[in-house]
């Protein structure tokens, strides 16, 4: 078991150093030049080359590779080239947000979806489980931006209920906090939860076939017994598998709910940088959120250990 | 034979619903099981005697399963009309059951002790401890080697006889009254067999508990069984002491099931007589004796009158027309 955490430990590394090689590649083949946008549309060749050489563009491109993966490892995360701020003090304060939304909106989508999903499962084709059904249906094919919209439209605009737009951190005042991001957290909860009532559903459905499921019952356990603790946990890889999947995707997901209810969290903050070929904040960016990534699934697949006693590889 | 009835199953009837039609597993099947006895339940597969199994556990899965009728008196009260919750105060507590497959009846994602502290804890109220200790104690009086650490291994780590140790050892945890075992060797090698069935006999005896032995192999029954009750397409044919069905068979199709048993004392060339044929469709049953088309007793009343069970001996009861014919080894005479 411990060698098994050390292998899948050590294997992130050459995911991670594939991951900077990728990273870096994009932003410098991506067409458009951070100098040019820099300088405006009135500069002349000189001014462009001065900004070349000041932000170390004229460098062949593998000794500027070197810099980077050696400014990256030592901690210097580099500064924007327009603000001029360093990315570790726009991370920091953009961090807030996108922490609020994607973990409470994760958390919810399980609290929602793995109990949904099991008592779908456990009344299936009843009329609860068509109702929890069409509902999982409608959150996966509705678009979130759709979606997001319809709900500011209903909820922030007619009834009033919550801000049209914006973010107060919890700091500045908790209920502030908590009607800024009803909305969005709702929103991730709603299409996050949709995947996992049918992960469960499904999974747990095959499980309370098997003959373990006959004999937990005949030992006189009750229901939420059989379902929670013997299927449940039987059937746990599949549904934990899309979990990590869906807080992979809560990643991407993130930004179009940023933009869609206007918070300034990392994922605006990406999108925007982007489009400014601020190359040395995208470049940490996309690193800090690959890494992310990487971490989740190596999670996913210790996971699969603690979870299935005869996962051994 | 003066105990008092534990068990009494009056004109059971469990019928599954399928696209081919209602299949009537269990049709109008009564027995009685007093305390302390053992009753061998045997036919062939699909004969419906898992089905019956079930139905007095209230575990027919259901969809599409459905006990239709009758009535089934566990110590004077009707587990057919009790409440769930009910139910499960007599599953695991008053009635033990041991399944078919030790590969797959033990969940693989609980330890050993985790599965065997269930009844435990829920039915005697014991702490995790007390539970471990008492697991502990029950993984030795079934055999287990080292049973300690066993109750730290997970049931894939274990031999398919092992686990099905630990399946007797969790049916009888709470020291029921009953205890159902349905095929509960019949996935083992033949030593193995022989071992878990004598610790079965062993246990049960010393703590009194009534045995359903359901098992297709006759030899089992014939070491264990008090009663026996041969079933056939949903129905019991045949029922008797262990004595008077063996020695002296009412019924054409036990007469069979007996001649298809390889014996030691048989001659080397001489060849086993199987039952021609095969089960009849249960959803689609003839209006007469479901058995008609297989025997070598048959005549024209067999075709168009189902037999009723009568009384053929002292406490020993035949549904077939033809018993008499039968008792003195006749066959083959008209149709």
């Amino acid at each position: 078991m411990t060698a098994y955490i050390i292998k899948r430990v050590l294997a992130v590394i050459p995911i991670l150093i594939f991951v900077g090689v990728l990273t870096f590649s994009l932003v410098h083949i991506a067409p458009g030049d951070a100098a040019n946008i820099m300088a405006g549309d009135y500069a002349g060749p000189d001014d462009v080359k001065l900004i070349r050489k000041e932000l170390g563009l004229d460098k062949p491109i593998a000794t500027q590779f070197v810099e980077w993966v050696g400014r990256t490892l030592r901690g210097d995360l580099g500064r924007s080239i327009y603000s001029g701020k360093s990315v570790a003090e726009l991370v920091r304060t953009r961090v807030g947000p996108t922490i609020s939304l994607t973990v409470l909106g994760g958390l919810f989508a399980v609290l929602i979806g793995i109990p949904l999903g099991v008592f779908a499962a456990w009344k299936a084709g009843s009329r609860w489980d068509r109702v929890i059904q069409i509902f999982a249906a409608l959150g996966i094919s509705i678009p979130g931006f759709w979606l997001g919209f319809i709900m500011i439209l209903a909820f922030a605009v007619y009834l009033r209920w919550f801000p049209v737009i914006g973010y107060v951190s919890p700091a500045e005042s908790f209920t502030g906090w908590i009607r800024s991001i009803t909305l969005p957290v709702s929103l991730l909860a709603i299409s996050g939860s949709s995947i996992i009532i049918r992960m469960t559903r499904a999974s747990i459905l095959e499980v309370l076939r098997e003959d373990y499921i006959r004999t937990a019952r005949a030992k006189g356990l009750a229901n939420r017994a059989v379902l929670f603790r013997h299927a449940l946990r039987a059937g746990a890889i599949p549904i934990i598998t899309v979990i990590g999947a869906l807080a992979g995707g809560l990643i991407t997901g993130v930004v179009v709910t940023e933009t869609v209810f206007t918070i300034p969290g990392l994922g605006r903050l990406v999108a925007e940088t982007v489009k400014n070929r601020d190359f040395p904040v995208v470049q940490s960016m996309l690193m800090l959120l690959a890494s992310l990534y990487v971490f989740i699934n190596l999670m996913v697949d210790l996971a699969y250990v603690f979870f299935d006693p005869r996962v051994r590889l | 034979m003066t105990a008092e009835t534990l068990l009494d199953v009056k004109n059971l009837s469990t019928h599954f619903r399928t696209r081919l039609g209602v299949i009537k597993a269990v049709d109008n099947v009564s027995f009685v099981l007093h305390e302390g006895e053992t009753l061998g339940l045997v036919g062939e597969s699909g004969c419906g005697k898992s089905v019956t199994a079930l139905s007095i556990m209230r575990l027919v899965p259901s969809p599409p399963g459905r006990i239709v009728a009758g009535k089934i008196i566990f110590r004077g009260q009707d587990l057919l009309t009790m409440s769930e919750q009910e139910v499960r105060n007599v599953r695991g507590r008053d009635i033990g059951m041991i399944f078919q497959e030790p590969m797959t009846s033990l969940n693989p994602v609980l330890t050993i002790g985790r599965q065997l502290r269930e009844p435990l804890e829920l039915h005697l109220g014991m702490t995790k401890n007390q539970a471990l200790r008492k697991s502990t104690e029950l993984l030795q009086l079934v055999g287990m080697p080292d049973p300690e650490t066993r109750l730290n291994s997970f049931p894939h780590q274990i031999s398919g006889g092992q686990r099905q140790r630990v399946m007797i050892a969790m049916a009888l945890s709470c020291e029921p009254t009953l205890l159902i075992a349905d095929e509960a060797t019949s996935a083992l090698d033949v030593t193995i067999q022989a071992q878990i069935l004598e610790i079965i006999k062993d246990l049960t005896d010393r703590i009194g508990t009534a045995v359903i032995i359901i098992t297709h192999n006759l030899g089992v029954v014939a070491r264990y069984a008090d009663t026996v009750n041969v079933m056939y397409a949903g129905r019991i044919r045949e029922t008797g002491s262990l004595d008077s069905v063996y020695k002296d068979p009412k019924h054409p199709y036990t007469v069979g099931l007996l001649n298809s048993v390889p014996t030691l004392d048989l001659d080397a060339d001489a060849r086993l007589e199987p039952i021609r044929g095969e089960i009849p469709n249960l959803a689609d049953l003839p209006p007469g004796c479901a058995f008609v088309d297989r025997c070598d007793y048959a005549v024209q009343r067999c075709q168009e009158e189902d037999p009723e069970l009568v009384e053929v001996g002292d406490l020993h009861y035949g549904a077939c027309w033809e018993h008499e014919r039968v008792a003195r080894n006749l066959p083959g005479v008209t149709v």
